[in-house]
């Protein structure tokens, strides 16, 4: 191709996309300047206006569809409401990241840029609908993810995790982009629709090898950035060593980002060869779900905890997109939501005890708390009983959804390894409650026994201090959040509803 | 009519729950004169009511009253209805009577007991509860009054609640019971289906067409029977009679031999139109009450606690009466059922004041010479003893002998069960007098002399008269005083009034003279195959009389020889017939048989489900094996999280490998 | 609109009793459920028995799923909701002359469960019956874990927690499942009982959607051999809240049974009859077995419930209207003695200072009051002739005898072991002689105002059954009329 003039570019529909990476260049820039106030206050809040932006420009492109930058990605009900829950989970992310001790040590301008960034990538994600932009968006998010992990430069697991992450992040990477590689080869084309025809044409190269090993590793390569079992090793290990905010932006957003992607990648280009891929990925679904609960079962650390459940709620979310109807999309888009209010709950939790404990994330640090901090204890209580799935909460609500769409698309079996994962899931999210509200709070001294003294407390060069009142709101509204959606999830479903309608190729 | 049934339901009621409230406020005796009125007004109602019943004709000697619905649902009509006719009046007539003059008994005899007040609570729902059993007519209510009599009984046995050995006789008791209770009600499902409904009269009239000897009418009556026989202590559901003789004497008096305990030959006689369709069955009813009626008899010659003795010869008696009703001798087991309530409740009430005389010892072997201490009593004991021998002029002669008159007129096989009965009217009057000579025969022992004296002896240390443990004499254990007849103007009444009618009842049925109990029981058996039939010719009446008193003499004469006149020479047959007092001493081995057969199997059921089963199925298994695995499990995921890279890398291909060869085989 | 009010005026009251000082918040949460008994027996008085499902109320919940918010009353379930109030009144008045720590959470936990409880009742709809049915544990779970007794009764009561869930989560799995799959082509899907009755499944899918909800329905009652969680579980809770946890929950697990299962899926209740029934038989004689084995008194009601359980499984199972009359009646009369029975265990324990049989003894010695009231409890449990709790078990076993006569006779045995169990729990708490560290002390009026009124309604319904016997049949004959049509 040597035509000189670009595509047409519809700033519009990019705007969200436009409004993210300025906001980090911003931000990065901002954070050159010397005093500390810029730096501790107007930096977070210039990223907040950033994501603000992009949320509310993203609300304002709900209705269209276009493609844009040639048809290299896609703006539609489904991209921007994932894209509006990334940006949420960043929101959210920076707030918890305000008083944090991760970006005093690696400069705060960086620290919030790589945020925006890494958000940007997501949207570009779930937005790409060509192989090229799909892997362009994948490194986007990856990237920072990685440096980010690593922010909490004076802690050696935080390095750990970094460089974890790195390596087998790249191995992923390296897989998906052999895979995708192999799919160009086989069908001749980048553009999801086309390698869809070209899979329907009579002959198409369904059954043909070439094809099918390129699909294998794409896959594989998405399956590790949703931390799919047996692709999810990295996840504990990440999610404990990253800086807590960081894990909860990895445990959500990147979440939204890559199943995302596997809607695009398996609903509009591979759709035609749901039959093949379909038992597949609802075996690797069963073995998440498997390993995931089983994993999770007698952690003593919060953080590692949340980890193994989020690979077990990973698991159940694939039913959403193994059955490949849009009642699977609305199902999965909905629960990502939930799942996203949830583990937000959850996390400032973790935050706000870490700073007042300084038992970093041991699962001590909220022993007692029932008494003492309801505003925090309660938002935690609800975040696992919605995680385990109990009526009332946002959880129950969608794994009701998840297992109707499973059950719909006759993958009923794949209904009921999801509640018996559950009952399963009970085990560890009681453990927490009870931790909570039956045991009495420990004499909190930073010399602690039991899991704590294995992982250094997170926070440790400060020590016990206040959580600080906008990571207790964030808990507050999180947990009402949950019980919200458990009540009266009509809303969201609407929006679910018409996020899914863009696949108005399926039914 | 049926109001004044109603009211005769509705004053012992009302006399349990008067003193259960006010149990604290009665001063002194005043629970027991409540109580004893409450009885007595339902006797007056009771004379009423028959009174209302003879103006009736002769076909319309028959009234039902419903006073609501109690379980009218899908099919099943359980309905609170009573059934006046001459049978249960007749009931009515002897129950109330007998047990006022047991109240009046009690009221000196339980004085100073600290469970005063509780007792008549108790003893007042007895009499509500034996009420209503004989007066309902519904199957429903019926069984209401079967196991209330069952519990009333449990709880007047295990009165004296301290006493393991009184409570340990009560859950026995309650439990027999219980289970007869069960054969009741399966049986009335056996009617249901039948009939398709509980109502007696309902049910009555279709008998009449139905076939005869249908297995499932069969098998209904017969589970009907155990309902029966475990009430009144037949075989094999008899063993917990002899036990209830824990609860007190006046308790023993009334529920145990006057009243509660036969009321199988009442249910028996009530459903004869079913019984008389079901011959098999009525004959089972036959057989047993005969084998019984001997078994007991032999029993009673070797006991030599003196309550433990009457409570045989009642299991005995009540032989004679099922094996009546079985026969189809309706009247003369009715005719029995009256007498005996006689004598019998005398012959205990007689037993309590030798007992009192004795402090609460039941020992005859400790027993001797009370003839001139306790005069009245033994006067009465005497009259008791002799109606018991079945010795002219006395009630019980008549009865016996019409029971076993009629009997014989079945003919073939049943002559067996005739010559049982005589052969156990031998017995009877054998081991009565036994009782009678070792008590009052003899030399006077320690206590009868201190009496003589004047002076009623009264234990120190109070004990268990059954396994000897010491006891205070508060709530829950018998009270410190005890009372005899002689002293004890109310109970003097008593015995004297049942000494009396002991002696001359039978004037109601003297066989070719008069049959007041036949024409007046007559309207009841309206229809039935054999209650005309039957009625012996004059000579064989007159021929059977004379058997019976012959029989009767001369077992008095060797009861003489054997404890008044060569007293100690029964030692020595003790001796020779080793194997036979061995087995009347161990009253047959039934105990011990129930026991191998029933108690222990459950208890090693319970003991292995305990210790075993629980652990090792409903919590190894299936608690603990689920979670095994879900820790094995665990354990090896968190193994493969090693935290090291090359594993990762290991797994991952591992997994890339897995996938794609998925992948490849789509091809 | 009234049963709206009834299900969530508990749960409103206990928000707002929690929020009250320490000193009101109580005393208002009992008044909450003396309202909502109060509401209960204003809905006996003006139920029709005639006209079916009555105050019902329609709400869409969940459009994109077809999950309504339907509630309504009938025989089925009237008698179940005044038995829910009157346990949790009692349990909350009985909690209210004791003092416990965060009391105003206790409150707000166990009137939630009142809430929850009612809700699993009355629910017209499928998947808000099964919300109401899991939630009903949660607040459970707190109040056993937070309040209860016992070192480890976290750890009990997480695996009463786990093991039940495996069985109602398995039957979300299955009601789901019921939904989408009876609404076959072109039908919106719909969770209404009313339709699910309409709209009939195929015999295979019945059969193992059957399991799933049966699973539930015995753990939760718990039936043999799945009453593991059980014994701990029991041990571990307050008094009071198991009063109610025993006396009320255990019944929803049986009225699903009745109100879901045999309507839902006659075929394949008509195909696991047998397999069924001898579940309930073995659950009858083991249940019985132990509770003559045990000593702890907890337990001994533990596994005579068991038993009990099974005496309403297997009329429910005869799948006709004697049994299932018969069955609902027992519901009723089961919880009626339980709750009294827990109470005066407690009672026994504190004069006893032990719940071991073997520590009791002789405590009915300076007690008549007490010792008269838990006779009438233990004679009513044990299924006395005259009782209410024997007409419940004289209608089942007769339509178990019209089934199948030969089980009829072996559970037979069990009223038998009944008395046996019942009389030892007695007599070895109450009679002979005194234990070593009994001290025999009169009931004080506190704990009267509780039981004396249980007493009452128990004696009530032993003179006058027909009261809830009238009023459930024409709900009862119609509700389980496919699965009669199947046998037939």
């Amino acid at each position: 191709m040597i035509a000189a003039t670009g595509p047409h570019i519809d700033v519009e529909a990019l705007s969200p996309l436009l409004a993210l990476t300025g906001g980090g260049l911003i931000v990065l820039l901002i954070g050159l300047l010397r005093p500390r106030v810029v730096r501790e206050v107007l930096v977070p809040l210039l990223s907040l206006v950033a994501l603000g932006a992009a949320l509310g420009l993203s609300i304002w492109q709900w209705d269209t569809d276009t493609e844009i930058i040639a048809g290299a990605l896609r703006v539609d009900t489904l991209a921007l409401a994932l894209t509006g829950l990334v940006i949420v989970s960043a929101m959210v992310t920076v707030l918890l990241s305000w008083r944090a001790v991760a970006p005093r040590e690696a400069a705060h301008g960086e620290y919030y840029a790589m945020l925006l960034v890494s958000a940007a990538g997501m949207s570009v994600l779930v937005q790409a609908q060509n192989l090229v932009s799909l892997f362009i968006g994948f490194e986007l998010l990856s990237i920072p993810l990685y440096v980010l992990c690593a922010t909490e430069m004076r802690r050696a697991s935080s390095l750990e995790a970094g460089l974890k992450y790195l390596i087998i992040g790249s191995v992923g990477s390296a897989t998906l982009l052999y895979g995708l590689a192999l799919i160009y080869g086989a069908t001749g084309s980048t553009d999801f629709a086309t390698i869809g025809e070209s899979l329907n044409a009579a002959g198409g190269p369904v059954r043909d090898p070439l094809f099918l090993t390129g699909l294998a590793l794409a896959v594989v390569g998405l399956a590790f950035k949703a931390s799919v079992a047996p692709f999810h090793q990295w996840t504990p290990d990440a999610y404990e060593g990253a800086p807590t905010p960081v894990t909860a932006f990895m445990a959500t957003a990147t979440k939204v980002a890559a199943f995302g992607v596997l809607i695009r990648f398996f609903d509009v280009a591979l759709i035609n060869a749901q039959p093949d891929w379909a038992p597949a990925l609802a075996a690797l679904a069963t073995i998440t779900i498997v390993v995931g609960n089983v994993g999770a079962i007698g952690q003593t650390s919060l953080k590692r905890l949340l980890a193994w459940s989020s690979v077990a709620q990973a698991g159940y979310i694939m039913a959403g997109i193994v059955v490949g109807t849009q009642h699977g999309i609305e199902a999965t888009a909905f629960y990502l939501a939930a799942y996203l209010v949830m583990n937000m709950a959850a996390f400032a939790v973790i935050v706000a005890r870490a700073r007042e404990t300084g038992l970093g994330d041991a699962i001590q640090s909220v022993e007692g708390i029932g008494a003492t901090k309801p505003l925090l204890a309660w938002p935690m209580t609800i975040a696992m009983l919605g995680l385990a799935g109990i009526p009332g909460t946002a959880g129950f609500v969608g794994k009701f959804f998840l297992i109707d769409a499973a059950v719909d698309g006759d993958y009923a079996w794949l209904g009921i390894v999801i509640v018996l994962g559950s009952a399963v899931s009970l085990v560890y999210y009681l453990k927490v409650i009870a931790a909570m509200w039956m045991r009495p709070q420990p004499r909190s001294v930073p010399a602690l026994a039991g899991g704590a003294l294995d992982e250094p407390p997170a926070d440790a060069p400060v020590g016990p201090r206040a959580a600080g009142w906008e990571v207790t709101a964030v808990a507050v509204v999180c947990g009402l959040a949950t019980i919200v959606l458990g009540i009266v999830p009509g809303p969201v479903f609407d929006l679910a509803g018409d996020a899914a309608s863009a696949m108005s190729h399926l039914f | 009519m049926t109001t004044a049934a109603w009211l005769v339901l509705a004053f012992p009621l009302a006399g349990t729950v008067i003193i259960g409230l006010g149990f604290k406020l009665w001063p002194g005796r005043t629970a027991g004169w409540i109580g004893t009125l409450a009885i007595l007004a339902s006797f007056v109602c009771a004379v009423i009511t028959f009174l209302e019943l003879q103006d009736r004709d002769e076909h319309h000697k028959q009234a039902t009253s419903t006073l609501f619905d109690y379980a009218d649902t899908v099919g099943v009509d359980a309905k609170l209805t009573i059934l006046v006719d001459p049978l249960s009046v007749l009931m009515m007539l002897v129950v109330t009577g007998v047990s006022t003059l047991i109240h009046l008994y009690s009221v000196t005899y339980m004085t100073g007991d600290r469970g005063f007040s509780r007792y008549f609570a108790y003893l007042n729902f007895f009499v509500f509860s034996m009420l209503l059993l004989v007066l309902s007519g519904n199957f429903v209510p019926l069984i209401i009054g079967w196991a209330f009599v069952g519990a009333a009984s449990y709880l007047l046995i295990s009165f004296w609640y301290r006493r393991r050995t009184a409570t340990t006789a009560g859950v026995k008791a309650f439990v027999i019971n219980v289970v007869g209770d069960i054969g009741l009600m399966l049986g009335a499902y056996f009617v249901l289906r039948e009939f398709g409904t509980l109502d007696f009269l309902g049910v009555f009239e279709q008998a009449g067409a139905a076939p005869v000897n249908t297995a499932n009418l069969v098998a209904g009556m017969i589970l009907i029977l155990v309902g029966a026989f475990a009430k009144s202590a037949q075989m094999p559901f008899h063993t917990w009679l002899a036990d209830a003789m824990e609860g007190p004497t006046p308790v023993s008096s009334l529920i145990h031999a006057a009243t509660m305990v036969t009321a199988g030959v009442y249910l028996i006689a009530r459903m004869w139109p079913l019984f008389e369709v079901t011959p098999a069955a009525a004959n089972v009813a036959a057989i047993v009450g005969a084998v019984t009626l001997f078994v007991a008899a032999t029993i009673a010659l070797t006991q030599t606690d003196i309550k433990r003795v009457i409570a045989y010869s009642t299991m005995s008696q009540i032989g004679y009466m099922i094996m009546a009703v079985g026969a189809g001798a309706y009247a003369a087991g009715m005719f029995h059922f009256m007498t005996h309530a006689f004598f019998k409740a005398l012959l205990f009430m007689a037993a309590g004041s030798v007992i009192g005389a004795m402090a609460g010892i039941q020992d005859m072997d400790r027993m001797g010479g009370f003839r001139k201490a306790m005069p009245f009593t033994f006067i009465t004991m005497l009259v008791g003893g002799l109606a018991l021998s079945g010795i002219p002029p006395f009630s019980g002669f008549f009865s016996k002998d019409e029971i076993l008159a009629y009997t014989a007129q079945r003919g073939g096989w049943f002559w067996i069960l005739v010559v049982a009965g005589y052969a156990a009217a031998f017995l009877t009057a054998v081991y009565t007098f036994r009782m009678i000579f070792r008590v009052f025969g003899g030399e006077p022992v320690p206590e009868a002399r201190e009496l003589e004296q004047g002076h009623l002896h009264h234990a120190e240390v109070h004990v268990n008269p059954t396994d000897g443990e010491v006891e205070d004499t508060d709530v829950g254990f018998p009270g410190p005083e005890h009372f005899i007849a002689e002293r004890a103007f109310p109970m003097k009444i008593a015995m004297g009034t049942l000494a009396l009618l002991a002696t001359i009842a039978g004037a109601l049925q003297i066989p070719e003279v008069t049959h007041a109990i036949d024409s007046f029981l007559h309207p009841t058996f309206e229809g039935s195959k054999y209650y005309e039939s039957l009625a012996p010719s004059e000579s064989f009446t007159f021929i059977g009389m004379a058997v019976g008193a012959v029989i009767g003499l001369s077992g008095i004469f060797l009861a003489w020889q054997l404890w008044s006149r060569h007293r100690g020479v029964t030692a020595g047959l003790i001796t020779r017939l080793k194997p036979l007092y061995a087995l009347s001493h161990n009253k047959w081995y039934f105990d011990e048989i129930i026991d191998a057969l029933f108690v222990r199997p459950a208890a090693w059921v319970g003991r292995f489900a305990q210790q075993t089963f629980e652990r090792l199925v409903v919590n190894g298994a299936l608690v603990g094996g689920a979670s095994l695995i879900v820790r094995a499990g665990s354990a090896a995921v968190r193994a493969a999280q090693s935290g090291l890279l090359r594993s990762y890398a290991a797994l991952l291909l591992l997994g890339v490998g897995g996938v794609a060869l998925y992948f490849l085989l789509q091809s | 609109m009234p049963l709206s009010i009834l299900i969530w005026l508990p749960a409103a009251i206990g928000l707002v009793a929690a929020l009250l000082p320490r000193s009101i918040g109580p005393r208002l949460a009992a008044l909450g459920t003396l309202g909502a008994l109060g509401i209960a027996i204003g809905l006996i008085a003006d139920y029709d028995p005639s006209s079916g499902l009555q105050h019902v109320t329609d709400e869409t919940w969940i459009a994109d799923l077809g999950i309504h918010y339907k509630l309504g009353l009938d025989g089925l379930n009237l008698f179940l909701v005044a038995l829910t109030t009157l346990g949790f009144a009692a349990a909350a008045v009985a909690a209210n002359f004791r003092t416990w720590e965060r009391s105003r959470l206790f409150y707000f936990h166990l009137l939630l469960g009142e809430t929850a409880v009612l809700g699993a009742f009355l629910a017209q709809d499928l998947a808000l019956f099964v919300a109401f049915f899991d939630l009903m544990l949660i607040p459970f779970y707190f109040l056993a874990g937070q309040w209860g007794e016992g070192e480890n009764r976290v750890a009990a009561v997480t695996k009463l927690v786990v093991y039940t869930f495996v069985g109602s989560l398995l039957m979300l799995a299955a009601a789901i499942a019921t939904g989408v799959m009876s609404a076959t082509d072109g039908q919106e899907v719909s969770f209404a009982l009313s339709d699910l009755r309409e709209r009939t499944l195929g015999e295979g899918t019945q059969q193992w959607l059957f399991l799933l909800f049966a699973a539930a329905f015995l753990v939760k009652m718990p039936a043999f051999p799945l009453h593991g969680w059980m014994p701990d579980g029991y041990r571990a809770m307050p008094i009071e809240v198991l009063a109610v946890f025993s006396g009320v929950l255990s019944k929803v697990g049986a009225y699903g049974f009745l109100r879901i299962v045999l309507p839902t899926f006659p075929d394949a209740s008509a195909h696991f009859q047998e397999l069924m029934l001898i579940l309930a038989v073995v659950s009858i004689l083991y249940g019985s077995a132990m509770a003559f084995t045990t000593t702890n008194a907890r337990l001994v009601v533990g596994y005579s419930s068991v038993a009990q359980l099974g005496f309403i499984t297997l009329g429910i199972f005869a799948l006709n209207d004697q049994g299932a009359q018969g069955a609902l009646l027992q519901m009723i009369n089961h919880g009626l003695v339980v709750i009294p029975l827990f109470l005066i265990i407690g009672l026994l324990a504190r004069r006893a200072g032990s719940e071991d049989l073997r520590d009791m003894g002789g405590i009915a010695f300076r007690a008549p009051v007490l010792a008269t009231l838990f006779l009438i409890v233990a004679l009513a449990t044990l299924a006395m002739p005259g009782s209410s709790n024997f007409v419940g078990e004289f209608l089942i076993l007769l339509g178990v005898f019209e089934s199948k006569m030969a089980i009829a006779f072996v559970a037979s045995i069990g009223i038998a072991l009944a008395a046996v169990y019942g009389l030892r729990l007695f007599i070895r708490a109450m009679h002979n002689r005194k234990g070593a560290a009994v001290e025999s002390r009169e009931i004080a009026l506190s704990d009267a105002v509780v039981l004396v009124p249980l007493v009452a309604v128990i004696l009530f319904f032993a003179v006058y059954p027909q009261l809830a016997l009238s009023r459930g049949e024409d709900s009862v004959v119609s509700t389980i009329a496919p699965a009669v049509e199947v046998t037939r």
